[in-house]
């Protein structure tokens, strides 16, 4: 009966009742998609980050990623800051990034708008404005409490008002060293591993206090930790121990640096060439450049990121423990070593990257002994330690700054009760934080119990702070 | 005259296999134009072949073990009592069957065609032929593990159930077992159509030990059959992947249209297995649009240079062309809607 009813109805060869059904919902499927594409582009190009957000560091970059690729003029022609503020921008993918060349100012709201109608490369838009505010906070001061005991911890506090002071890490074995980001949100530290002897570098999350161990050194030293000034890595002391090696010492200080732009982070030598050694390592502030000491050939090596690694000797007799890099790295300033009459003092060096050339910064034959400098943010000015050994004599050294431009010097903090020893500009370039040893008491006598204390130093207003007492090692938290 | 009927099929036959080697030799000839070393080439082909054939072979083996299984122990009173009486509900119901019957694209196809013979309704197959591949617990987790429970997981079971499920209710509607199968599929219940009710002998279920032995002789015939189907569309695949670079299909355009149809064209001409296909769409996100991943993850595994040959061993091939046009068209208006309509 079945195979009557197929003879007896035998199927089209061209169209069925079923093709025809077929092409009816392909049509219907081809018009629905015409319909979808003629009625256009109801979302656009999506934003899915912007940052920073709330409260953001003097030195925070502005970050607008996209969800696909974009047409780069189209989007930096239409983002306007208020109040206006000049910088870089730079694409990572998807991802824009917006560096200001002056750090914002703190306690200021700015607000960023990327008008509708930026395009993607595929020519789809965004569609709405995107405006976004943020505040700057008031740089910070860390610095390692209590000086005299162990173990020593960080601890962050506001200048404008120390009694906030809080303890950050709380390490039972003790922090030896630490950085913080240049973003101000976390802290790169080293820690002594009780079990091994050696230390390690690890990552401090300011904002959640999340720990990231970022180098695993069971047989080496691995401390001083400083950050690129993008954030994007790590410069760091490797002293190898070589306790597996019969007959062999420890080996010299090395710098190595941890990349953080991996995941997860990875760590490699900075020079590739095992017989450079190197340590102090200065960033400069572009972070292009990082300049170290090298005690094999008795000079600063400046490496250059952006020339394939390429580097600058500077020879000199000083060490290395005093360098400091332009914030555009082409200029070095560094101390020399002068004897004469049996006694050593120090002028200063400068060495100009770009013409290869070594100025004396400062007369060797003036009266003078320089140590510690520093650059302001914008490289108009160098603080430097210094104490003069004529009539303006000073038992310890004193700050003073020398503008860049005619190398004029005026004296900056001045009580010779105190050693002024680490210094550091904040990123607007108005404040320094200072560690600085009481080395007289208040009449004038020798000062048995002192401690190191922590001051900043506020140039418009000639203001001195103290934040913290029995504290070392400051760093800027922006 | 017979003679003459015999030839015409023959020579059918001979002149697609003349105008595709053709085609292929056009491509080679190309690629070598631009300068490639032949060897070169000849090495990714076959690296690549190599790749898709051993990839796919322990599902396509799996997939003829469950048919020699299904063959040996499942009756067709099975099937007529399990499956729902309404052919809406049923062919609805076909788009979960994956997972009882965990297989791929590859092993997919002899599952269908033993059901087929078991009585399953035709549309039924149809949906579970396009669903099974996706809708199943291994490529869940795959998914999973890549994109975690998100829009690109929810997206790509919801969008494949409804592709399997609309297609099959057109066949459902609209089709009679015998236009759409091969003789060899119909045979003996016509489909279980309803258009014929066969009278069965009642039989009685094998003992385990004979039953295996049953299932494996069948899955070993099986596999042999559809092995062959599996290595030409291998080889037609890995020569569409190394004539027709990946680099240039993506390069075509990433906006919210084309991105989808491109997607679906690397779909189909990568044959990437659904259990890992996850993975290597992961490698798209950020790039290409959320649509367009949506599409290649659930065009893919719906349709391939393979698994359309191995369709071929079902279907007659009329019904292959409309196995991968309305499954390619809903995909594509499905993808293109959400990059215009929707934030993912």
């Amino acid at each position: 009966m079945s195979n009557e009813r197929i003879q007896s109805r035998p199927l089209n060869p061209s169209l069925s009742r079923f093709d025809s059904m077929v092409i009816l919902v392909i049509l219907a499927l081809v018009v629905g998609i015409g319909l979808t594409v003629i009625l256009g582009d109801r979302v656009g190009v999506q934003i899915i980050r912007t940052a920073p957000d709330d409260l953001a560091s003097s030195t925070a970059r502005v970050v607008i990623q996209f969800n696909e690729a974009m047409d780069w003029d189209s989007v930096t022609q239409r983002i306007s800051f208020s109040p206006p503020v000049e910088g870089d921008y730079s694409w990572s993918g998807t991802t824009l990034r917006f560096l200001p060349t002056t750090a914002l100012t703190p306690g200021s709201d700015y607000t960023v708008t990327l008008k509708a109608d930026s395009q993607s490369v595929d020519g789809r838009k965004v569609l709405e404005d995107k405006i976004f505010t943020f505040t700057i906070r008031t740089p910070r001061v860390a610095y390692l409490m209590p000086a005299n005991t162990a173990p020593q911890n960080v601890w962050v506090a506001d200048p404008a008002d120390p009694s906030t002071a809080k303890q950050v890490t709380f390490s039972p074995s003790g922090i030896l060293n630490f950085d913080a980001s240049p973003d101000g949100t976390r802290i790169a530290f080293a820690e002594r591993n009780t079990s091994t002897g050696t230390s390690d570098i690890k990552l401090l999350d300011l904002e959640n206090g999340a720990l990231q161990q970022l180098t695993n050194c069971p047989d080496s030293d691995c401390n001083s930790p400083v950050w690129r000034p993008d954030g994007t890595m790590i410069a760091y002391h490797r002293i190898d121990l070589n306790s597996d090696l019969t007959n062999v010492g420890t080996s010299p200080t090395r710098v190595w640096l941890i990349d953080l732009s991996t995941t997860p982070a990875t760590t490699r030598p900075l020079f590739s060439d095992s017989q450079i050694l190197g340590y102090n390592p200065e960033w400069s502030a572009d972070g292009k450049r990082v300049a170290v000491y090298d005690n094999n050939s008795q000079g600063i090596l400046v490496y250059d990121f952006d020339d394939e690694g390429s580097t600058t000797l500077i020879p000199t007799r000083n060490g290395g423990s005093d360098i400091s890099i332009s914030p555009d790295g082409t200029k070095v300033v560094f101390p020399n070593l002068i004897i004469e009459n049996a006694s050593a003092r120090s002028n200063l060096l400068m060495a100009d990257l770009t013409t290869n050339q070594v100025i004396e910064l400062s007369n060797p034959s003036e009266p003078l002994d320089d140590a510690t400098t520093a650059w302001s943010p914008d490289g108009r000015y160098l603080a430097i330690a210094r104490r003069y050994l004529d009539d303006r004599f000073t038992r310890t050294r004193q700050l003073y700054l020398m503008d860049m431009q005619d190398q004029s010097v005026v004296p900056l903090v001045m009580d010779e009760r105190y050693f002024n020893g680490f210094f550091s500009w904040d990123p607007q370039g108005t404040s320094l934080v200072i560690q600085r040893f009481p080395e007289l008491t208040e009449d004038n006598q020798p000062n048995n119990e002192g401690t190191p204390e922590i001051w900043t130093y506020e140039l418009d207003t000639q203001t001195l702070v103290k934040v913290a007492t029995n504290a070392y090692l400051p760093r800027w938290v922006p | 005259m017979q003679a003459n009927q015999e030839v015409k099929p023959i020579l059918r036959r001979m002149i697609w296999w003349l105008i595709g080697l053709v085609v292929v030799g056009v491509l080679f000839a190309a690629v070598l134009g631009t300068g490639q070393d032949a060897g070169m080439v000849l090495s990714i082909f076959s690296t690549r072949f190599l790749g898709i054939f051993i990839e796919a072979v322990p599902f396509l083996l799996l997939g003829t073990l469950v048919s020699g299984l299904l063959e040996a122990f499942v009756s067709h009173d099975d099937i007529a009592r399990l499956t729902p009486r309404n052919p809406i509900l049923a062919t609805i119901a076909g788009a979960f069957m994956g997972f009882a019957f965990p297989v791929c694209e590859c092993g997919v196809v002899p599952v269908v065609r033993r059901l087929y013979s078991k009585g399953l309704p035709m549309s039924v197959g149809v949906t579970f032929l396009l669903a099974a591949p996706v809708m199943n617990p291994v490529v869940f987790i795959s998914t999973y593990i890549a994109f975690g429970l998100g829009p690109v997981l929810i997206g790509r079971f919801v969008i494949t159930a409804i592709v399997a499920i609309g297609v099959g209710l057109v066949f459902a509607l609209g089709a009679r077992p015998q236009e759409v199968l091969q003789p060899h599929s119909l045979m003996p219940v016509m489909g279980g159509s309803g258009d014929v009710i066969p009278l069965y002998a009642k039989t009685k279920r094998p003992s385990l030990l004979v039953g295996l032995r049953q299932a494996l002789d069948m899955a070993g015939d099986e596999f042999f059959e559809m092995g062959r189907y599996l290595i030409v569309g291998s080889l037609l695949a890995a020569a569409m992947q190394t004539l027709v670079s990946q680099d240039v299909l993506l390069a075509l355009g990433r906006g919210p249209v084309v991105s989808v149809m491109v997607m679906q064209i690397v779909a189909f001409v990568l044959s990437v297995c659904s259990t890992v296909d996850a993975f290597l769409a992961l490698a798209f996100v950020g790039t290409f649009t959320t649509g367009s991943i949506l599409a290649f993850l659930t065009f893919g595994p719906m349709v391939d240079i393979k698994s359309t040959l191995m369709f071929l061993g079902v279907f007659k091939r009329r019904t292959v062309f409309y196995l991968i046009v309305l499954p390619m068209l809903m995909t594509l208006l499905i993808g293109i809607w959400l990059n215009l309509n929707v934030v993912l």
